[in-house]
């Protein structure tokens, strides 16, 4: 992997560096004596006046800032070095001319200025100890991303995101620093203006009528994307402790916009556009399909292509507005949007409206008191499909229709859906048309912050947040001819969950010498209570026959037994943190947590959780002042430990209760008793997962700031994790949740490089890349090996993908090894143990599903008034199960089924069996022009209520190499056997979408 | 606002209860273990009784029924630690005993309980039937004292455990209530079903005492030291025959009807109830049914088990037994004679809480071309007189193939039984068991039979025989084969006596008799018949290691109480 990273760096250097030598060379300019007024405006990359602009000239040491509109006045003569400097911006010198100037400024990822959203606080760049990296949601936010997690897609090194379904608002998976966890996702802690989320789901699954239950949706679906303002990912232990129980997956610290300087600004932004399948799988035609006949009565004389029939083009739209202001005491922030998306599969759609409203006032003398609020409120509409990714060997709706044999019409000479009679195989026109599924969601998060200033440099800080959702999930299958319930069904389902949050703390600044301290203690106080009913109908009325159950449940049918569940837990806190430096030049950090949760067993209430880090800005030395190629160097090492208590509520406690599910027809008149059912075995002494971690970092400027950067190495090694393990005889249930003493190690180097390559007045590129490697290993597992990775399809029942073993990455594969093909097309598998016979016992494990280098490189370019990005993900060392194609294998020809063109070009027989093999186990690398977004900037001159239009047009997903022959490899379906989670299947989910956007942002 | 918690989870959708529960609701869950796929699914002790055996494979079908070579693994003899069937059994009988054992706890600890002395004693048989099954299957069983608490783990192993099980039922005997006393049903372990245990264990002590012997000793003293193991095998068989409660169904199938509950011959049984709050399994009578057999319009089979040449051909000059088959006959008169002749039978009989018409197929084994109903847009297909049409069967998953059960299996690689799709109809199916269409495919009304009258004929026969009295032994097998008659179209003829008995006659009576319920296993290891090959199956020679199964790898790891029996 090493190798990798190190052409990567190759490459990427020389290519850059002529670049930096040619624009050396633009500021010779002769130097007037004359002084007269020099105007000119001073805009972003996006064509928005900045108003607060430095402006100092060099000569004269004159200075002004730029008003309202950005505008500035100088005394300057023509050709005047004038310095233009922002915060967060990069630095520019410009000649002043005579005419109105008009000057760019670029953000930057370099300024050491920079203010950085941290846990409870915010830092300077320059005083960061931690693995920290902080986005502006403004500069990568592109294409039609429905939540923030996605944005964060090849935007930082070591964070791999990977999509569990392309469905509109489907959930995601944030993998930051490998997987430290076997048994729960690795969804990193989400922080949204100080108010922790919870993961748990906050939309309705859905029913499994027999073609799979259907996933919630993502969380984060709630927080339109135009409203963020940053997003911060902490990924080393001393930045993720002060998180303590909740850290070891990293944290995503997410701010929200505030109102800007100056006047008022209203922004409209808006786009529409179309999104197809990122690919169409190459099953056989009906015409190649006839040619491949294995038996003349799968010729039924049609000739459809069923992914046409599901699949079309989604048009999607997103609108919004916004205005604020920010005063000298106080700004607000207002903003509206609407966005909707059909999705790429016929019926499936979502609908999303968001509201925002973030106010802040100071009060009493000299700010002695500001008040703070966000609130934000969401509306989520969908529509789903039958396409659960539980779907055991029946299928569903994706699988069906690759599945379908082209040679079949898609209606019958009465014009209906052609109903193939056959079980388990149906026309998935036909079983679109019988479903109907309808999920609202709504959600208001809300937080109060207070900071009252007791003495100069000690402040209190409050905060309060609410965190609500509602979701009801109505879903149907009308009475059919399927055998999935063919009379009919209906559920619904509901669920609430409240988070409410309490926090007080204070914190200490004292400058002294060349000393600078900064305390921070607190208390935090966080309650989530989460609750669901769920009831049904069997034997519903036909469709289009009177009412529809989810309008009237009681028009047709008969009740299911309801159920229901209500769940509360609380995380009380201490907390804090000292950072100190001396001179800007030596730096350190220590924070401790402890954390009390109601999840940990009785004997375990506390977990404690501290980190230290070490910071020296080698640039800041004397001997260094010499080096005139380094500006900024800056080595960073930090440990700590974080937790992870995401478990289930309830396990540490037993629980009995009487069941008619375990009873019995005990007496003569056979009427059911109720048996004794023991649900949980008691576990008093389990605790967190306990994740120690190492950070080794570089900060580093070079060239005069034309190439800037971070290399990290990590080496987390999660300790004590929970495992829903077998249970030792007689226990009265089989598995118990356990701290075992295993340990899960990942490690890594991390690097990020970013380069301005050209700025020029009218030319600029800029150019980062990420890279991260990862391996991961399993030790001391205390039994031989756990499974998960549940394979679905025809004649796959129980078979298992993923092994966890000492000594192998998380989530490995065990399979049979297949060698090829004879001469008469048989499978010819590794007889392993050289016993002449293929069994199980010929598996073989192939590591690993988690690829072990993740890269993404971005770069900007800037003519005049255009702007170009484009954004290339990628990765390599990874494996992905293809389960779709595993359904599509050669045995489909001979059930009357299609199949992928390479299984039947490989000359593979139609007589071999289905059976899980390496054959289906491919590689997962992958690059991919993720984003490609060409934009352009009007400004209207003299009409002062118009600052600018940008018209942009953009895709996403538009390009992709890789040698993986399913839809996506960047896909990883959810799903866990036993409470230990998948990695690395691919079980035809709903495929990504291919998205084109026409988009417009005009500001008044 | 300043909150302040002492962390106390507070569980607000359940009551935790206590361990401390009612002996009614104890033993209620002991016993309901049984129905919990236990006794009642082919994933677990059925197939591990059945697929070593030559009554019953599941081989791959085509696309179906490869599931990681799972099943195959058992009736091909490459089984390990990590075979889910091996697992499934042992959690589910280990469930068994645990349950057993609280329900003995708290009706020991049940003072008062009008009830007591009857649910101790039941609670106890039920340990010592899920205990033996565990020893049968697995050689080793955990146990720990339930009248003492926090008492220590202790492993028991099938060689010295046996004669202490034997003991503890004979125990609890004066304690049980008779059959239909005391509000007892057959689905309870009545002092009947404690002589069918006894019977059992006595039948097979010389082989838990001997497992990888190459002969077993049958004759040794029994456990009270009053005549042999054979001799206790024929007092307790006897106290059931004898029982006047007790007596041979005339029409063998009635054991395994839908209505089967009460049955005469039923002495103990596994009540099973379409219940929407508990699970029942129709697995038994859905898995040899192909898919395109439906009973109703919302029925279907899966296409899975069948029985080996072999065995089919045992039956050989036995076709006319009233075991082998049994035609329906609808209540308009109409035969289902499933031979190209039918036309179309009534529409008449109607599914249970539907109004679906109910097809009833025929029962035995299945050999040969099917005929039955066929969909016609999600109904049964009609003839214009309003009956079900009867017309040849294809395939579901290849229309132009016609379902035709052959004999022969054919294996491409006799090794493997694994089937292309082509051949996905091979194998004899049998239809012992009635299929019960009320709800989809999964759930059945249909009591399992874990001792029937039939079986203890069975018992005393072997008995008689292994103790010279081969007479006797003939006599009891003619009593199960003339008893029997055939249906009205063949005249009711009852089934015709045999002369002469050898040990392999017997043990293929034995099976004419019990054959697709869990009985073989045992059988073929007492007759010395488990290691023989199977010519016209997938089975090879195998080691005697393999008459029990291994201790699953999840158990072996969760503690170290258990030692992996040899050869694992």
């Amino acid at each position: 992997m090493n190798n990798q990273l190190l052409l990567m760096l190759a490459v990427w250097l020389s290519a850059a560096s002529p670049v930096m030598a040619a624009t050396g060379t633009y500021s010779i300019y002769e130097q007037a004596t004359r002084q007269t007024p020099v105007k000119g405006i001073v805009v972003g990359a996006d064509g928005t006046p900045l108003p607060g602009v430095s402006i100092k000239s060099v000569a004269s040491n004159k200075g002004t800032t730029t008003n309202d509109r950005g505008e500035f006045t100088i005394e300057a003569a023509p050709g005047e070095q004038l310095v233009f400097t922002f915060i967060g911006y990069t630095q520019q010198t410009i000649a002043a001319t005579s005419g109105t100037m008009k000057v760019t400024l670029t953000s930057s990822n370099s300024q050491l200025g920079e203010v950085v959203v941290v846990g409870y606080g915010s830092q300077t760049k320059a005083d960061v100890t931690g693995a920290v990296t902080q986005l502006k949601a403004d500069n990568i936010r592109q294409g039609a991303p429905i939540s923030v997690d996605n944005m964060l897609q090849g935007k930082v090194s070591g964070v791999r995101i990977a999509q569990s379904s392309g469905e509109p608002g489907a959930g995601v998976d944030v993998f930051i620093r490998g997987v430290g966890s076997i048994r729960s996702g690795s969804t990193p802690l989400f922080v949204v203006d100080g108010v922790p989320l919870s993961n748990d789901n906050v939309s309705a699954g859905g029913p499994d009528f027999g073609l799979g239950s259907s996933e919630p949706k993502n969380p984060l679906n709630f927080l339109n994307t135009s409203d963020i303002e940053t997003m911060t990912i902490l990924k080393d232990a001393s930045a993720a402790a002060i998180y303590g129980a909740r850290g070891s997956n990293g944290v995503v610290l997410i701010t929200t916009k505030h109102g800007s300087k100056g006047a008022p600004t209203l922004t409209y932004d808006m786009y529409v556009g179309n999104s197809q399948v990122i690919k169409k799988l190459d099953v056989l035609n009906a015409a190649e399909y006839r040619k491949a006949l294995v038996d003349p009565a799968y010729d039924h004389k049609g000739n459809t292509d069923w992914q046409d029939v599901i699949f079309r083009n989604g048009f999607l739209q997103n609108h919004n507005v916004s205005f604020g202001k920010t005063t000298n005491t106080g700004s607000y922030l207002a903003s509206l949007s609407r966005m909707n998306q059909d999705g790429i599969v016929e019926k499936s759609s979502f609908k999303r409206t968001t509201a925002r409203l973030n106010a802040e006032e100071s009060f009493l003398d000299d700010k002695r008191l500001t008040v703070k609020m966000n609130l934000t409120a969401s509306d989520i509409n969908e529509t789903g499909i039958p396409n659960g990714n539980t779907a055991g060997s029946d299928g569903q709706l994706i699988i069906h229709a690759l599945m379908a044999n082209p040679t079949r019409s898609l209606r019958d000479s009465t014009g209906a859906y052609t109903n193939f009679n056959m079980n388990a195989h149906y026309n998935p026109a036909y079983l679109l048309s019988i479903w109907d599924d309808h999920t609202n969601t709504f959600r208001v998060l809300g937080n109060i912050e207070a900071a009252f200033r007791i003495l100069p440099g000690l402040n209190y800080r409050f905060n309060y947040g609410v965190d609500k959702s509602t979701s009801e999930r109505n879903t149907t299958i009308y009475p059919n001819y399927t055998d999935r319930q063919p009379s009919g069904a209906y559920q619904q389902n509901n669920l609430k969950s409240l988070t409410t949050l309490v926090e007080h703390y204070l914190t200490y600044n004292k400058s002294f010498n060349k000393h600078n301290l900064e305390l921070l203690g607190g208390f935090s106080y966080q309650k989530f209570t989460f609750s669901g009913t769920t009831y049904g109908l069997q034997g519903i009325a036909a469709q289009g026959v009177g009412v529809a159950p989810e309008y009237n449940p009681g028009y047709s049918g008969t009740s299911t037994t309801p159920s229901g569940y209500a769940q509360e837990n609380e995380l009380q806190s201490g907390f804090g943190r000292i950072n100190y430096n001396y001179d800007s030049r030596y730096m350190l950090t220590a924070s401790l947590r402890a954390d009390g949760s109601t999840r940990f067993g009785n004997n375990n209430k506390y977990g404690y959780f501290p980190s230290f880090a070490l910071g020296w800005t080698i640039s800041q030395e004397g001997f260094m002042k010499d080096i005139s190629q380094v500006q900024d160097l800056k080595l960073r090492a930090s440990w700590g430990q974080t937790g992870n208590q995401e478990v289930t509520n309830k396990i540490t406690q037993a629980s009995y209760s009487l069941s008619a599910a375990s009873g019995y027809y005990l007496y003569s008149d056979l009427n059911l008793v109720n048996g004794v059912t023991v649900n949980r075995t008691a576990n008093p002494d389990l605790k967190w997962e306990m994740v120690e971690q190492l950070n080794i970092g570089l900060d580093f400027t070079l060239f005069k700031g034309k190439l800037y950067g971070s290399l990290e190495y990590y080496n987390k090694t999660t300790k004590d994790p929970i495992l829903n393990i077998p249970s030792g005889p007689l226990s009265p249930t089989t598995t118990v949740w356990k701290n075992v003493d295993a340990s899960i190690v990942n490690k890594g180097f991390e690097f990020s490089l970013g380069t301005t390559l050209v700025r020029t007045k009218d030319f600029s590129w800029t150019m980062d890349v990420n890279g991260s490697t990862l391996s991961n290993t399993i030790k001391d597992l205390p039994v031989s090996e756990l499974y998960s990775g549940s394979i679905s399809g025809p004649g796959l029942s129980g078979v298992n993908a993923n092994i966890y073993k000492n000594g192998y990455e998380a989530g490995s594969f065990y399979m049979l090894k297949h060698l090829g093909y004879d001469k008469d097309g048989k499978d010819i598998f590794e007889d392993r143990n050289k016993d002449g016979v293929i069994n199980s016992d010929d598996r073989e494990i192939f590591q690993g599903a988690l690829p072990n280098f993740n890269f993404g490189l971005n770069s900007n370019l800037r003519y005049k008034a255009f702007d170009l990005g484009f954004n290339f993900i990628g990765q390599t060392g990874g494996l992905l199960v293809n389960n779709t194609a595993l359904d599509l294998n050669i045995n489909s020809l001979a059930s009357d089924r299609n199949v992928l063109r390479k299984f039947y070009d490989a000359g593979a027989s139609t007589t071999n069996a289905v059976q899980l093999s390496s054959l289906y186990l491919e590689k997962s690398d992958f690059v991919r022009l993720a984003n490609l977004r060409l934009g352009y900037t009007l400004t209207i001159p003299h009409q002062d209520w118009l600052k600018s239009i940008n018209l942009y047009v953009s895709a996403q997903n538009l390009w992709t190499i890789s040698g993986y022959s399913g839809y996506d490899p960047l896909v990883n379906t959810t799903k866990t056997v036993g409470g230990n989670q998948s990695l690395g299947i691919d079980y035809t989910t709903y495929p990504a979408a291919k998205t084109y956007l026409l988009g417009a942002t005009v500001k008044f | 606002m300043v909150s302040c918690t002492d962390l106390k989870e507070k569980v607000i959708d359940e009551v935790l209860g206590s361990n401390n529960s009612n002996p009614e609701n104890a033993i209620a869950a002991a016993y309901g273990q049984l129905g919990s796929a236990t006794f009642v699914d082919h994933n677990n002790v059925w197939g591990l009784q059945e697929y070593p055996t030559n009554e019953a494979l599941l081989p791959t079908r085509g696309s179906d029924w490869g599931d990681g070579g799972i099943y195959r693994a058992i009736h091909e003899f490459t089984w390990g630690p990590d075979n889910s069937l091996v697992a499934n059994g042992w959690n589910n009988l280990n469930s068994g005993i645990t349950k057993s054992l609280t329900a003995v706890t708290s009706a020991y600890q049940a003072n008062g309980n009008t009830n007591q002395k009857l649910f101790l004693a039941e609670a106890r048989g039920l340990l010592a039937f899920y205990t033996f099954h565990t020893l049968d299957l697995y050689g080793q069983a955990p146990y720990r004292n339930p009248y003492v608490a926090n008492a220590p783990l202790e492993v028991k192993s099938a060689d010295t455990a046996i004669d202490g099980l034997i003991k503890e039922v004979e125990a609890i005997i004066p304690d049980l209530a008779n059959l239909k006393e005391q509000n007892t049903h057959n689905g309870r372990f009545t002092k009947q079903a404690a002589y069918a245990l006894l019977a059992d264990m006595y039948m097979n002590r010389a082989v838990f005492k001997n497992r990888y012997g190459s002969s077993f000793n049958f004759t040794e003293a029994a456990v009270d030291g009053n005549g042999t193991d054979m001799d206790k095998v024929i007092y307790y068989t006897t106290q059931l025959i004898d029982n006047t409660q007790f007596f041979l169904e005339t029409n063998y199938f009635r054991n395994f009807d839908i209505d089967n509950n009460g049955r005469p011959e039923l002495i103990f049984v596994v009540s099973q109830d379409i219940n929407t709050s508990r699970s029942s399994s129709n697995s038994i009578a859905y898995m040899p049914m192909e898919r395109n057999q439906k009973p109703s319009a919302n029925n279907r089979g899966t296409n899975a088990t069948c029985t080996t040449p072999s065995f089919y051909a045992t039956w050989d000059g036995n076709h006319d037994d009233p075991r082998f088959s049994r035609k329906y006959q609808y209540s308009d008169g109409t035969w289902f004679k499933n031979d190209g002749t039918d036309v179309s039978v009534p529409a008449t009989s109607i599914v249970a809480n539907s109004s679906l018409p109910w097809f009833h197929f025929n029962r035995g084994f299945l050999a040969g071309q099917q005929y039955g109903p066929i969909l016609s847009s999600g109904s049964l297909k009609m003839t214009s007189d309003n009956r079900i049409a009867v017309e040849k069967l294809y395939c579901e998953k290849n229309t132009s193939l016609p379902v035709d059960f052959t004999p022969e299996l054919n294996f491409d690689n006799p090794a493997q039984s694994v089937f292309t799709q082509a051949q996905i109809n091979r194998g004899v199916r049998v239809f012992k068991f009635e299929f019960d269409p009320e709800k989809d495919n999964s759930p059945s009304n249909v009591d399992m039979p874990l001792y029937r009258l039939g079986g203890m004929y069975c018992m005393r026969a072997e008995a008689y025989f292994r103790s010279g009295q081969t007479t006797l032994a003939l006599a009891d097998i003619n009593k199960l084969r003339t008893t029997r008659t055939r249906e009205e179209y063949y005249n009711s003829t009852p089934g015709t006596a045999i002369a002469s008995l050898t040990a392999d006659i017997l043990y293929n009576e034995i099976a004419f008799e019990m054959y697709w319920e869990q009985w073989r296993r045992k059988e073929a290891i007492r007759f010395g018949k488990f290691e023989e090959a199977d010519a016209g199956s997938a089975k090879p020679a195998s080691q005697p290691f393999r008459r029990v199964y291994p201790i699953p790898q999840s158990a072996i790891d969760a503690s170290d109480a258990f030692t992996q029996n040899q050869g694992y």
